[in-house]
């Protein structure tokens, strides 16, 4: 349904001409239908009908794509079954295309026999003669022009493979080698299909190559479709031309092959072709990209430029050609040549089974391509269609020649979609033509001999060109084979030939040259008609998409060959045309190809993406700076884990100088002092730490903390209030000096802006401190003026004191000053800078009791200890040693001596301790002593003991002491012993003799005293006694017992007297004490009256009885007086 | 000699320039990014006022008082006026009401500070023509006569640095003078 509206749309808005022409003359349309029923083959018509009823008769279409193989007997059963009433009921649209083509058909049939003669002589051989014939043979070419003409629509610009997949001389090719009768036939049919086919496919191709150049190109760039087509396509199709027409310019050809026809047609066409090149050039050169490359790569131009020359000797040039012209052209045409053979040679099976494709094609893919056929060109060439041909070809020409820039894009579909109809009819007209051949059993002959000449040419036809092909053969050996090919096809047919020939009289030879004289003629002509550069392009348009999928098909490295060198320059060309149409077909891809190429070669991706990775980076940052360390956040932890993990080193290097130099310094400072404390612990701080810590509640660590991080005062500025300039500052040497005008400035603003601020209406508050990391600004505020000091630690509560004392000793001593401040230095008075020296504390003293201290102190005291000890112990030891040899030598004297002597050694010092009996031992010991060492000092202590005399014997002495002084007249003593003394009694006469006794006594042994008091003279043994309780003397006793005393006495004036006197026991003891007394001193009164010296005197009271007195004896005894001679010694 | 330093501060409201006065004045720089000033902004540059060979170096210390803008919802902190010598009070030519606010800014800074000196500043005078430059100069020359101690009235451009130092150099040799 779709083709009778689209054919009829066409007719009318494609081409106003035919439209009416169609309708119009539906006489003569029903006769050509007639003639056509006559003629045509029913599976022609059949197929016909197939396609044009394609839609409403689905199951055909099936059973068309089911029986491939087989289309012939089905396509023959089908057409007796349906082709009838199909054509009846389609008749309406069928009418009208196939009336339409007829109409084409005959008005060509009208035209032909003089436009193109040769093709008539060529295709149907010696059916001249015949009329019929002769009417229809003409159209054959045109109509094979003609059906190459209106198919391109399809062809110039579908990519669909299938519908064309089998062009139609492929087709016809078949067609009439199925249908043909006699093998004569065929073979001449085939013939001259192969020659035709390789003439127009091997021409076909080589532009249809160039073509698909172009085609590639329009495809890639659709905008470009209508100018490309309009300006390159005829001028293509003029190149094409030109080896179709070369033929012409062979006439004296005698018998020359087929082959050598095209081939010299390749070569002979130079004249065409140079002349129209200059008109191809201008595009080609404007256009390099794409248009360069059908003019450069078609080998026809080069080979037909170069040869040119050469074109009289129609053999020559082929191998002068061959072997002349450029390498690059040969290959082109050995795989056009082969191509043409390719498609020759597959046998009928396969070709039907393209047509069988093709049937199925023709409804679907025909209709597919429908929207894609809308090439001005093709309209523009579609054009003369219904019209005569001459004229718009002529048109054509002449815009082509005139290089029109541009067609009038015509109203392009309905026209196409004509085409597929039309194409179909003359598809059927072809047919019936070789059916009409077929029925024709005369034109057979005459092909025969046509043949013959061939035939009998043909060893050499084949030889020739193998003779030829040498040359050739180096640079076509696909030719060759090609050529080959077609010889072994012709085989069979050759052997009839030439038995067809045999039996050919020479008449008919004579004959048969005579119409292949004919033949040549009308072939030139038809050359030169052909030289109108559309007619041979519109058959050949529709090809060149087959022609190209063959190509692609049979030789895909030649049409590689053929688009890789301009491929980039295509995709170039196209990306300067339009960006964003190239990036959207490649848009597509791209990730995949990316993947695809990752998967493949990591490392070369890597490599083209590396260096741009870094700069990508910083794209993203600025389009979007979250982006990249969202992306790279969360993996950064266990990236640098990992990077710790394997060089752990590199990452210390990379972190220390922001980590080492701030916190190990810190800490490292911090536990040095720390470790500094702890080891005072015991030093009078540490303990006062402790008592501290106690007293403040705080632990000692916490106190040792403080002390180890030291206030140091970094600043000190006396700011004034207002302005904020600065008056005075302090600023210790630091390594860091503080701009102090823009410090005080902003610390005055920050003042300002608390008390503004922050602080509650009313309320005067200030700003007391301002805290940063371990430093802090302490805020002293007075009047005009505030102190702000700038320290390092936590200063302690003294030192803030002492801030406070000194300012409020500013603020007293200079107010005014302070109040007056506007900026000048020289008004602040110098005593303030002075006082602020002193807010800062000394720094501390460094008392680094270091444990070495510590332990010289030990070691001193372990030293003053053990020196001395070892001093005393070697001393001792010396001591002990010299003690033990004055011992030895002492041994000696020990027998003589009471005790042990013994040494005692101190140094140089020797006590020598000891009892000894006698003085002699005594230095003895010391001499010896000082014999064995004579420098040393000797202290003798040792003791000269006189042991007391045996008492016995002291009596015994004292007896016979006192018996020998007895002797004596005037001595009468008795001696008593007691141990140690001696009491001596008795008198003696004179005075002389006392002093004896006593000596001879006291020299006694074990006599120590000798009590020589009752040992008196005579007259002093008198006693004086008294009354009782008197002392009063009287005369008689004066006289008898005083006298003499004084006589004694006046004698012995040196003599002392003790007067002694004594009382009874009787009575008080007061009272005897006085009596004894007065009793005394009455006798020393008496005895001074009678001229004795009271000096001489001595008055003693002894209340009691005198010694030798007994209580028993008389009392009397006891009242007296006696005498006792007083020594001085006593 | 001793060293002199001297508050003083910019006054005006928002967006006059003041922050790229004191720029062009001690960084010789200029940006056409607005930033608000937040608060106070100190700045220091040591002026020497030399004048002719023969003269002795006569430094002062300018401690430049950058202060935020007025704008209709916020007045100029008093405080930070305190103890100001000098002001440049700046307007902007562009906008007829920083000049009408002059005066406000004007009685402020003498209010708290009776012996500080002024100069006004037409700012951002690049914007506008030299006539009206002039103009605007002249009609604001009033201030000097209603005030003593406006030193003077200048058409300022921090962009251009036009009259920046100048202003500044006159301000800081008048404040050395005791009123």
């Amino acid at each position: 349904m779709m083709f009778k509206q689209n054919s009829t749309s066409g007719n009318s808005n494609g081409n106003g001409a035919d439209r009416p022409r169609g309708s119009g003359d539906a006489e003569k349309r029903t006769q050509a239908w007639d003639a056509l029923l006559d003629f045509w083959a029913e599976p022609d018509r059949e197929e016909l009908t197939e396609k044009s009823t394609e839609e409403p008769l689905e199951p055909k279409k099936t059973r068309g794509n089911d029986l491939k193989n087989d289309r012939l007997e089905t396509s023959e059963g089908k057409s007796s079954d349906l082709a009838q009433p199909n054509l009846d009921s389609e008749l309406d649209p069928e009418g009208l295309t196939l009336g339409l083509t007829f109409d084409d058909l005959e008005q060509l049939l009208g035209q032909t026999p003089q436009d193109s003669p040769q093709f008539d002589s060529l295709l149907s051989g010696d059916r001249l003669p015949e009329d019929s014939e002769e009417d229809i043979s003409p159209p054959i070419s045109t109509w094979a022009q003609k059906i190459t003409k209106f198919q391109p629509s399809p062809s110039d610009r579908t990519e669909t493979p299938s519908f064309y997949d089998d062009d139609w001389p492929s087709l016809v090719d078949t067609e009439l080698d199925t249908e043909l009768d006699t093998k004569l036939d065929t073979k001449l049919d085939t013939k001259l299909d192969t020659k035709l086919d390789t003439k127009l496919d091997t021409k076909l191709d080589t532009e249809l190559d160039t073509e698909l150049d172009t085609k590639l190109d329009t495809k890639l760039d659709t905008e470009l479709d209508t100018e490309l087509d309009t300006e390159n396509l005829p001028a293509l199709f003029e190149s094409l031309i030109e080896p179709a027409v070369s033929p012409s310019q062979t006439p004296q050809i005698e018998t020359p092959s087929l082959v050598e026809e095209i081939e010299e047609s390749q070569t002979i066409a130079p004249p065409v072709s140079s002349s129209l090149e200059p008109q191809k050039t201008p595009p080609g050169k404007q256009n390099s990209a794409t248009e360069p490359v059908k003019l450069d790569n078609p080998p026809m131009v080069h080979s037909t430029t170069n040869p040119s020359d050469t074109n009289p000797a129609p053999d020559m040039p082929v191998s002068a050609l061959s072997s002349s012209s450029p390498e690059k052209v040969t290959p082109q045409t050995n795989e056009k040549s082969e191509k043409s053979a390719d498609r020759k040679n597959p046998p009928p099976p396969p070709s039907r089974q393209s047509k069988g494709d093709r049937q199925r094609q023709n409804g679907s893919g025909g209709r597919k391509t429908k929207p894609k056929t809308s090439s001005p060109a093709s309209s523009g060439l579609f054009k003369p269609r219904g019209e005569e041909l001459d004229d718009p070809l002529k048109d054509l020409r002449d815009f082509l020649l005139t290089e029109s820039p541009k067609l009038e894009a015509p109203k392009i579909p309905e026209e196409e979609e004509i085409d597929i109809p039309n194409l179909i009819t003359f598809e059927n007209s072809l047919k019936r033509l070789h059916e009409l051949e077929q029925s024709a059993p005369t034109t057979a002959k005459p092909q025969k001999a046509q043949t013959q000449p061939k035939a009998q040419t043909q060893p050499k036809a084949q030889t020739q060109p193998k003779a030829q092909t040498p040359p050739k053969s180096q640079t076509q050996p696909k030719a060759q084979t090609q050529l080959s090919k077609t010889k072994i096809d012709l085989k069979p047919m050759l052997g009839e030939l030439e038995t067809a020939a045999k039996s050919l009289s020479e008449e008919e030879m004579m004959r048969l040259h005579g119409t292949i004289e004919e033949l040549e003629d009308k072939l030139s002509a038809l050359e030169d008609r052909v030289d109108e550069p559309t007619e041979v392009i519109n058959p050949l348009v529709p090809l060149m998409v087959q022609l190209l999928k063959m190509k692609v098909g049979v030789s895909q490295e030649a049409v590689m060959e053929v688009m890789i060198p301009i491929i980039d320059e295509v995709i170039q060309k196209r990306t300067q045309q339009n960006r964003g149409a190239m990036s959207a077909a490649i848009a597509d891809l791209i990730p995949e190809a990316i993947a695809k190429e990752i998967q493949k070669s990591p490392q070369e991706i890597a490599k083209a993406l590396g260096p741009e990775m870094a700069s990508a980076i910083c794209e993203q940052i600025k389009v979007d700076k979250d982006a990249i360390s969202a992306a790279i956040g969360p993996e950064m932890g266990r990236a640098i884990k990992q990077q710790i993990e394997v060089e752990k080193d590199a990452m210390v290097d990379a972190l220390y100088p922001v980590i080492g130099s701030t916190v190990s310094k810190y800490m490292v400072e911090v536990v040095s002092a720390i470790n500094e404390k702890v080891e005072t612990t015991l030093s009078p701080e540490g303990v006062i730490r402790k008592i501290r810590a106690k007293l403040q509640g705080v632990s000692e660590a916490e106190l040792i903390l403080q002390e180890s991080m030291p206030v140091t005062v970094q600043a000190i500025f006396l700011i004034h209030k207002a302005s904020g300039l600065v008056i005075s500052e302090i600023q210790p040497a630091l390594e860091q000096r503080l701009e102090s005008n823009m410090l005080a400035g902003m610390l005055t603003a920050i003042r300002s802006f608390v008390n503004d601020c922050i602080a509650q209406s009313g309320e005067i508050a200030e700003l007391n401190e301002i805290e940063y990391g371990d430093s802090r600004i302490i805020l002293e505020v007075a009047g005009y003026c505030y102190l702000a000091v700038a320290v390092k630690g936590d200063p302690p509560q003294p030192f803030v004191k002492h801030l406070r004392r000194t300012l409020g000793q500013i603020v007293q001593k200079h107010g005014r000053e302070m109040e007056e401040f506007e900026g000048d230095s020289e008004t602040v008075p110098t005593a303030i800078p002075a006082l602020l020296e002193k807010i800062i504390p000394p720094p501390p003293s460094e008392k680094k009791s270091s444990p070495t201290a510590l332990l010289s102190l030990l070691g001193a005291i372990v030293l003053l200890v053990i020196l001395p000890w070892g001093y005393f112990q070697v001393r001792g030891y010396l001591n002990q040693r010299m003690e033990t040899r004055i011992e030895d030598a002492l041994v000696d004297l020990e027998a003589s001596s009471y005790t042990e002597l013994e040494p005692i050694v101190r140094g140089k010092k020797v006590t020598l301790t000891g009892r000894v009996p006698s003085m002699e031992i005594k230095n003895n010991a010391m001499t010896m002593v000082q014999g064995i060492n004579p420098k040393l000092e000797v202290d003798n202590q040792i003791a000269v003991v006189q042991v007391p005399p045996d008492p016995a014997w002291v009596a015994t002495s004292i007896e016979l002491v006192t018996s020998l002084l007895n002797r004596e007249r005037d001595i009468d003593i008795t001696a008593a012993y007691s141990p140690g003394k001696v009491i001596l009694r008795g008198g003696v006469a004179k005075l002389e003799d006392y002093s004896t006794i006593i000596n001879a006594f006291q020299k006694l042994p074990g006599i120590d005293t000798v009590d020589r008091s009752q040992l008196l003279p005579e007259v002093l043994q008198k006693r004086l006694y008294f009354e009782e309780a008197s002392s009063r003397l009287t005369s008689e006793e004066i006289s008898s017992t005083l006298v003499p005393i004084q006589r004694f006495l006046n004698e012995y004036p040196e003599l002392r007297l003790k007067i002694i006197g004594h009382a009874d026991p009787t009575g008080q003891s007061e009272n005897n004490q006085v009596l004894s007394s007065e009793r005394a001193i009455a006798v020393r009164r008496e005895l001074e009256r009678r001229g004795i010296g009271a000096e001489r005197l001595e008055a003693i009271s002894v209340p009691e009885a005198p010694p030798d007195v007994a209580a028993e004896q008389p009392l009397k005894w006891s009242r007296c007086v006696r005498f006792e001679l007083a020594f001085s010694d006593e | 000699m001793g060293k002199i330093s001297k508050k003083i501060c910019l006054i005006g409201d928002f967006s006059v320039g003041k922050t790229s006065l004191i720029r062009r004045f001690v960084d010789d720089q200029f940006s056409d990014e607005y930033l608000s000033t937040v608060g106070v902004k100190l700045s220091r540059k040591v002026v020497n006022l030399k004048q002719g060979e023969k003269e002795e170096e006569k430094l002062v210390e300018l401690l430049i008082w950058d202060i935020e803008g007025q704008t209709q919802f916020k007045s100029i902190a008093p405080a930070y006026l305190q103890g100001a010598k000098g002001a440049i009070i700046v307007a902007d030519v562009k906008r007829q009401e920083t000049m009408e606010h002059l005066r406000d800014h004007l009685d402020l800074f003498f209010k708290i500070n009776p012996k500080g000196w002024v100069i006004i500043a037409l700012n951002k005078s690049d914007l506008i023509s030299e006539e009206k430059v002039l103009q605007l100069s002249h009609s604001n020359n009033q201030f000097q006569a209603d005030y003593p101690q406006v030193i003077a009235t200048y058409a300022t451009s921090a962009k251009t640095g036009k009259d920046v130092n100048d202003l500044f150099h006159e301000l800081a040799a008048s404040m050395l003078v005791a009123v």
